[in-house]
């Protein structure tokens, strides 16, 4: 080969060119293919809806034949919940038309930065969820602006709970003879860590029964928001845009959570366990879960042991003030994606999966509380334990609260600046002025961030 | 082939003839037509790979993190360089920089390290050599989300069984995955793939001119000797790669702390293994998608710089045999 010939023909300009010229191409190509569409969409005389949530344990097989047999032109694509993957479908301009979103901490900023579409006609004019079948816990998905609660609706629960209430392992209490907790009185949030330290035993430094687990990951945030709507105040400024850690209520609630990890009782950022309670629970290993009611369809109902009988029990949520407050943190569910191009399919499947059949299916094993009342006879009831559990949500319902939480940062974030803040607390190598003082300019970098791009 | 010769006639291939008997002019046009085509179509793996693989996505990341789109909101907007002023005014950026560094410090040279001592013990000539070889290589091979669970489950204070065993000798459990014992689970568990390195360095020493190591020894040079004035120098290019390999992959490590780290959020406890892989996987959760392209460039740009100052380095400890130009 004449190299000279070669080189000639290819000069640096030449070889960017075309270099860009194939990639263009294939991007082009990449293009027409995502216009075709999936194979579903294609299907002839038949729409697609696409759904992201947890397979099987939010939205079941079962469920989406029931579905399209009762919708034979309507074809549902299943996309499991991947929060990276949803980012992708956003920045490519086609996000789900259904999409999963923590109502009670995450609604507000989605409405917020305009990804959702408003339902409130729809909400008004269904037959499912109309004539004042849907429970008041439906409201976390309205928000005008402001205020959460109020204004347009833009989705609703697939299922919730009360989500900080308790259950208990009673094996584990009578191995040490200890009483149960009261199911219809709660105990404090003090009387609840005196009780873990009891129930705890450790055997040469290792935690072989864990005292409590208050789902400190998941939950430390709401936990604070709870705590101090129950003395009556309010971690955030009337208008949500500041967070202060540093009142007098604050500190003392974060001070609750730097007893309880320098107590040992359970998973804290001083003793991180590989489980979130749903292995040590079933094991034995665990006294006290702070978790919703859905806790005992997911973790309780399959074991063999604990979901037969009376061995386990539930009782309402810790107090940390005089005002009983038993908070929604979660209420799962979904809203529909402002580029929804089939919002008709869409509402039809919303209706299924939040207040239906689906609803009622999904909801039969104990996943959750329904969103609509006329579901609620489909809660199980048949084991002594699921009796009890329905009872003493029952007893709570009473004292149910929407808690405030600001739009402008995401629980996930919040809670890693908990941690980063307050774990050198625990660990005795600042103060606790210093890291609420920490934990307050973290949190509000992060409102201010979300601001700016809400706007 | 001798067949196609028959007597008399040239053994010339029938191209060869064209060009002796003056039609190179035309076979040369047409290859000129197609020489350019051919060379794309054989590059363009590589070329495409590497444009939508590697340059776009560089690109896509650079543009981003001049903004401030935080993954899903459909409104954002330019915001310039405020996102790299952020980051190097954030503390956390530098504690994990300065933990990264550390990690680092550490790692590469003690993988080179370990792996040269592995490699100068595991390059003899004796009976069931391939079978050591083969169990210290092993750990290299398992993937790192699988050992670093592995090794989770091994460090756990309550469960696992090096705790066990150590209380077999009356030692209290050590919490291995928190403040300050979780940094050193980190590296133990990067010294046990070690055996990247050492299959490197046993390569190195493998391909060593043993007449140079026999003729030290003839002239009485003892065994350290040998190994610091002969082999040493001699696969000092090796160890070069090995160091720079080996910094690029430690101060983008990730997964190693990420599966380490036994939080239910899945993030690592702030003040143990705070590395800078962490620092970028926090503002992803975060929904600081912009902020942490920004934080992936500074990191780019720093192993950038690292890599040319180690090649610069290089050359005044690097024995190459031949001439560089």
């Amino acid at each position: 080969m004449d190299i000279t010939t070669l080189q000639s023909n290819m000069t640096r300009r030449s070889f960017l060119g075309k270099s860009t010229l194939a990639v263009a191409t294939a991007l082009g190509a990449g293009s027409l293919l995502d216009a075709c569409g999936s194979p579903a969409s294609s299907t002839p005389g038949k729409t697609t809806v696409s759904i992201m949530l947890f397979p099987t344990s939010e939205l079941s097989q079962a469920e989406i034949n029931a579905f399209e047999a009762a919708n034979p032109n309507i074809v549902v694509n299943l996309i499991p919940y991947d929060t990276t993957k949803l980012s992708a479908m956003y920045a490519a301009g086609s996000p789900p038309d259904l999409v999963r979103v923590t109502g009670a901490t995450d609604l507000p900023g989605i409405v917020a930065r305009g990804l959702a579409v408003d339902l409130t006609e729809r909400f008004n004019s269904s037959s499912v969820f109309n004539n004042g079948n849907l429970l008041p816990v439906g409201d976390v998905y309205r928000w005008d602006g402001k205020a959460q609660g109020q204004g347009p609706r833009y989705g609703a629960p697939i299922d919730w709970s009360l989500d900080l209430m308790l259950w208990y392992n009673k094996t584990l209490f009578d191995q040490r003879n200890i009483p149960y907790p009261s199911a219809t009185t709660p105990m404090t949030y003090d009387e609840l860590l005196t009780l873990a330290k009891k129930l705890t035993v450790v055997e040469g430094g290792k935690l072989k029964t864990l005292g409590l687990n208050t789902f400190i990951g998941t939950f430390w945030y709401a936990h604070v928001v709870q705590m101090l709507a129950q003395r009556g105040t309010s971690l955030f400024s009337s208008d949500l845009s500041k967070a202060d850690f540093t009142t007098p209520d604050a500190m003392a609630a974060l001070q609750w959570f730097v007893d309880l990890a320098q107590a040992h009782v359970g998973d804290t950022p001083l003793d991180p366990q590989a489980d979130w309670g749903n292995n040590s629970f079933p094991a034995n290993r665990l006294a006290i879960m702070c978790a919703g009611y859905w806790f005992g369809g997911h973790i309780i109902q399959p074991d063999p042991v604990l979901g037969v009988g009376d061995k386990v029990g539930f009782a309402p949520a810790p107090q940390f003030g005089t005002s009983h407050v038993d908070g929604v943190a979660g209420a799962t569910g979904l809203y529909m994606a402002t580029q929804c191009k089939h919002q008709d399919e869409a509402w039809k499947l919303l209706e299924f999966v939040c207040g239906g059949k689906g609803s009622a299916m999904h909801v039969a094993d104990g996943s959750g509380l329904p969103s609509v009342k006329s579901n609620f006879s489909d809660l199980p009831s048949t084991q002594p334990w699921q009796a009890q559990a329905l009872q003493a949500v029952n007893n709570e319902l009473p004292y149910e609260s929407v808690l405030k939480f600001t739009p402008y940062a995401t629980t996930g974030a919040i809670i890693n600046a908990m941690e980063q803040s307050i774990t050198p607390v625990m660990q005795k190598k600042i103060s606790l002025q210093q890291g609420a003082e920490n934990l307050t300019n973290s949190v509000n970098l992060l409102i201010s961030q979300g601001q700016s791009v809400i706007g | 082939m001798a067949h196609l010769i028959t007597p008399g006639a040239s053994p010339l291939t029938q191209r060869e003839k064209h060009i002796h008997t003056g039609n190179v002019s035309k076979h040369h046009r047409k290859w000129k037509r197609y020489s350019s085509r051919t060379f794309y179509l054989f590059a363009s793996p590589w070329i495409l790979g590497f444009l939508l693989l590697t340059l776009f996505p560089m690109i896509y990341a650079l543009l981003l993190s001049l903004t401030n789109w935080d993954g899903l909101s459909l409104r954002w907007k330019w915001i310039g360089l405020k996102n790299y002023i952020t980051a190097i005014h954030d503390p956390m950026t530098w504690l994990a920089i300065e933990r990264t560094f550390l990690y680092t410090l550490i790692a590469v040279p003690g993988s080179i390290a370990l792996g040269m001592i592995l490699a100068l013990l595991l390059n003899r000539q004796l009976p069931g050599i391939a079978i050591f070889r083969t169990i210290f290589y092993l750990p290299a091979v398992v993937p790192v989300v699988a050992s670093a669970i592995t090794w989770r489950l091994i460090l756990d204070r309550d469960y696992g069984s090096l705790n066990a065993f150590l209380g077999f000798f009356h030692i209290s459990s050590i919490t291995w995955l928190d403040d300050p014992w979780a940094f050193f689970s980190l590296l133990m568990l990067t010294f046990w793939g070690v055996g990247s390195s050492m299959i490197i360095s046993l390569a190195g020493l493998q391909n060593l001119p043993q007449e140079l190591q026999e003729a030290a020894r003839l002239e009485g040079a003892s065994t350290l000797q040998t190994f610091f004035r002969i082999s040493l120098p001699l696969i000092s290019p090796v160890l070069l790669f090995e160091a720079i390999t080996g910094v690029i992959f430690a101060l983008q490590v990730l997964y190693q702390s990420y599966a380490l780290s036994v939080t239910q959020n899945g993030i690592g406890v702030a003040t143990s293994i705070y590395v800078y892989g962490i620092h970028v996987l926090n503002a992803f959760v975060n929904n600081e998608v912009a902020y942490a392209a920004a934080l992936l460039w500074i990191l780019f740009l720093v192993i950038l710089v690292v890599t040319l100052i180690l090649l610069r380095v290089g050359s005044f400890w690097v024995y190459y045999e031949v001439e560089r130009d």
